[in-house]
């Protein structure tokens, strides 16, 4: 079980937070632009790195706030928490 | 016809007793229904959002996250409970009788921020004596040691597996739980059972 700080609330159990995948994924300005396989790549192509992977958090069942952290894949270490600005 | 009447979220739980009420030597487990219940919506940063509620309340909203503060409306008790950034909740005496909803819509300008009434979407449990804290920390993963938490520390978390908002009143000590109503009666039940494992201990 994580042990997980939120920006707001500080150190709580993983089972108050949910999971939303990677961080920092941004919409494309002007989607009609794009070709198929960009417009794939935006929509479904996640990094699935081995090692450190910045991901989105929500505090589901605390503050109700979405956060960034920073996540060793392989020992699920937590390196850094930070606000989405 | 029928006249209309009030019936607690825990009226009709086959568990619970007619008094609605765990009584041990050590802890005091009672429902507090039929309480004003406010979803406050707004920006501390925003003057004419903190200083209407101020207005109406006393005091602004907190800003530290997971605390709350006791003021008053008129001669009623209100607790401001922090929710979120930009979120609290007001917790008054009597549900719809009270003028607090109204007070504050007038108070803060539409624009500024938002005041929902939620009344009856949760009801109130209060937990008094010596093994309320044992009581709090055998549901919950929050450290609830008086070192940590205190009078006037709340907390909205997971406890015996629903959403509550857990709120330290005195260090008697007295917890508040709020829960949603649709879990009262099996919040209800898992207290019966977990004071019962308290009390032999």
């Amino acid at each position: 079980m994580l042990l997980i700080e939120c920006p707001w609330c500080g150190p709580r159990d993983e089972s108050e937070f949910s999971y939303g995948g990677e961080a920092h994924i941004v919409r494309p300005p002007d989607p009609d632009r794009l070709s198929d396989d960009e417009w794939a790549d935006y929509l479904f192509m996640r990094k699935n790195p081995r090692g450190r992977h910045l991901e989105q958090w929500c505090h589901a069942h605390g503050c109700r706030q979405w956060f960034n952290v920073e996540r060793d894949t392989v020992s699920s270490e937590i390196v850094r928490v930070y606000r989405v600005e | 016809m029928a006249e209309p009447r009030r019936e607690s979220p825990l009226g009709r739980s086959p568990a619970a007793t007619p008094n609605r009420l765990i009584e041990w030597p050590r802890l005091r487990v009672e429902e507090l229904p039929f309480r004003a219940i406010l979803v406050l919506h707004g920006r501390t940063g925003v003057p004419r959002f903190a200083q209407g509620v101020a207005r109406v309340l006393g005091l602004p909203p907190p800003d530290a996250p997971n605390t709350f503060i006791e003021s008053r409306f008129g001669p009623e008790a209100v607790v401001i409970a922090w929710a979120g950034p930009e979120e609290w909740l007001v917790i008054g005496q009597e549900e719809g009788t009270s003028g607090l909803r109204v007070a504050l819509r007038q108070a803060i300008p539409e624009a500024d921020g938002a005041v929902v009434d939620a009344s009856s979407g949760f009801t109130l449990f209060s937990l008094l004596g010596p093994q309320a804290r044992d009581l709090i920390a055998a549901g919950c993963t929050i450290d609830v040691h008086p070192r940590v938490f205190g009078p006037r520390r709340c907390a909205h978390t997971l406890y015996a597996g629903t959403g509550v908002c857990i709120l330290e009143r005195d260090e008697t000590p007295r917890f508040e739980l709020l829960v949603r109503r649709s879990y009262a009666d099996w919040l209800w039940r898992w207290m019966e059972a977990s004071a019962e494992l308290l009390a032999v201990e």
